[in-house]
Parts: C-alpha cells; structure tokens; sequence
C-alpha cells in the first residue's frame, strides 16, 4: 500500500474527474481505488490525462456522425499537442536563427536576408500552424480509415507530435533557403501552390512511416472503410 | 484462427497492454492493483492506470474479460471464454514465431 496524500495523488484524483462522464459512472470506483493503492508521482498523473484524452475522443467520436468518429477522435486528440510543438518550435527556430545569424548594421534576420520582427515571427507561427494541420489532415484521413475498418491506430499521437517536429525544422529549413536564394519573388502564386504538392506528398509519407503501416496495409483498410457500413455488419 | 488474432491485433496501441492483461487474469481474478504488480513480475513492464483501464475498457467491451461483484471499491476481472480463445491462439502464434526465430539462430 502507497503513502496517503500527497500532491500527485490528488492531482492524478483530479484528473480521474475529467474522465467522460459515462466512463466515471462506470470506472470511477475502482480507478479511485487503484490510484490509492499504487505509489503516487509525475509519470501516472501524466499517464492519466493522456488517457483521460483518449476516453474523451474515444465518447465524442462515438456520439458523432459514424463517418466522421476517426476524424473528430484523432483531431480531438492531437490538435492540442501539435499546435503548441508547432508554436513552440517556432519561437525556438526563429530566436536560434536570429542569435547565428544577425544581418550588418545590428538588425536581427535569419542568414542575413529576412529581418527578423513581429512581422516575421507571426509567419513562423503561422507556418507551423499551417504545417500541423496539413500534418493532422494526412494522420486524421489514416485514422479515419482504421476506425473505419473497426481498428485503432498503431502509434501514439505523441508519436506524430514528434514527427511533425522534424518534418517543421526541414521545412522551415527548405522555406528559408527560398528566401536567400529569392526563389519566390519569381514564381506566380499558382506555381507556389503547386510547389506545394511535394510537401504533402513528403508529410503524407511522413506520417504513414510513423504510423509503422505498410503500404500494403494502408490499401487494405482503405478497401474496408470505403466498403458500406451495412455490408460490413451483414458480414460480420 | 486468424481472426482471433486480427481481433487482438485490432486493438492498436492497445494490444500489448491488452496481451498482458489477458496472461495476468489467465491463473484467475484480479483487480487492478494486483493485475499492475503480477504485470510487472511476469514482464517488468510498469503499466500507468490510465493506460490499464484503457485496455481494460476496451477489453471488456469486446467480452474478453467481465468483471466480478466486488465487496469493496477494487473490482476484480476474470477471462471469459472469448477472452481465453484469444489470449490461447495469440500465445500459439507467438510460440511459433519465437521457435522459427530461435531454430535460425542456432543454423545461423
């Protein structure tokens, strides 16, 4: 038996409470229970919010439209995450970039090409929002097709979170390079766009990897989520 | 024999706790307290609750484990019958692969 009190133990009670409301009425007992016999600190209160989040997405998506219960889980469950690594990143990215590289004359920019201000800052920022949910679109149509197919997803969200990291800085990366090399000022907008179909394809990629789906895997379960739900349950 | 599997399979980032679960809850009843212990004595693996109830939630909405009427707050589970096939066909598959694995070794 784990010592009583304590502020993790009423922290992971706390986070017990934000549980849907149906879980609750069923698990509450016995979770309040087991969260009083096991030792108390950090990693369980961290591991109880997550799947606090879990349960929540899990409720919503069900209560939604089916075809939309994959979507509105998955978004539910990793919009928070992504958006504030993006965020973060951003900030991370531009101050690090503005310390390396500081333009002549005392003016902070990145290579010495992009002043670094407000104005330059909220396109990072923006940037990286845009790239999470193009990121969460390609994750959110995988799960979609998984729970679909009455499977769930095999990695964590974490799991993307960290990978949008990686896929933010090479592309932060690629977006500079344009700028120093003044590649944009030459291309009209619709060329922008379609410059930027690689990019999806490279996140698409991205994600499917993460994933530890084989293409193989992705097309099965396509097959079964495009096949009516009807049809399925006679089958079943 | 291959749906059963595909069914566990099924179960995403859930399947291992979900395994595990199964094998504690295979020499009788437990609650969630002695389910985490007997877990981290047969694997050395420290399951969270929330990710214990995760898989337990899952595991009885699918009717491989039913809880018992519990006289205090810990509720103990047991495997039903589903719960046994699964856990059996799973344990088949990873009896086989372990001895194709460890007969390529010794012809390695």
């Amino acid at each position: 038996m784990a010592e009583p009190g304590g502020i993790w133990r009423s922290l992971m009670r706390g986070a017990v409470r934000t549980y849907p409301r149906a879980w609750r009425r069923r698990y509450d007992v016995e979770m309040l229970a087991l969260i009083d016999d096991m030792p108390a600190g950090p990693r369980p209160f961290a591991n109880l919010v997550r799947a606090s989040g879990r349960e929540w997405a899990r409720t919503l998506g069900r209560s939604g439209p089916r075809h939309l219960a994959g979507l509105s889980a998955g978004i539910l469950e990793d919009a928070g995450v992504i958006a504030l690594q993006a965020v973060l990143l951003a900030g991370c990215l531009a101050g690090v970039l503005a310390v390396l590289f500081p333009a002549d004359g005392g003016e902070l920019s990145i290579f010495g090409a992009v002043p670094l201000n407000p104005g330059t800052g909220i396109q990072f920022v923006s940037l990286a929002l845009r790239i999470a949910v193009l990121m969460r679109i390609v994750v959110a149509a995988l799960t979609w097709a998984y729970r679909r197919g009455g499977a769930e997803p095999q990695r964590s969200s974490w799991w993307f979170g960290s990978v949008l990291l990686s896929f933010f800085v090479a592309n932060s990366v690629q977006e500079i390079l344009a700028i120093r090399l003044r590649v944009w000022p030459r291309m009209s907008e619709l060329e922008i766009l379609f410059g930027q179909v690689p990019t999806f394809i490279w996140a698409a990629a991205i994600s499917l990897a993460a994933d530890g789906s084989t293409g193989r895997d992705v097309l099965r379960l396509l097959r079964r989520s495009l096949t009516p739900l009807t049809r399925q349950r006679s089958r079943s | 024999m291959k749906k059963l599997h595909d069914e566990l399979q099924d179960l995403g980032r859930f399947s291992e706790p979900a395994l595990l679960i199964l094998i504690s809850l295979a020499d009788g009843p437990k609650h969630g307290y002695a389910m985490t212990q007997d877990i981290e004595v047969v694997s050395g693996q420290k399951l969270g609750p929330g990710t214990l109830y995760g898989a337990i939630t899952r595991l009885e909405g699918r009717g491989w484990i039913e809880p018992l009427p519990s006289e205090d707050r810990r509720r103990p589970y047991r495997l039903t019958g589903a719960g046994q096939r699964v856990l059996k066909h799973r344990l088949d598959t990873m009896k086989a692969v372990a001895k194709i694995g460890a007969q390529r070794l010794a012809d390695a």
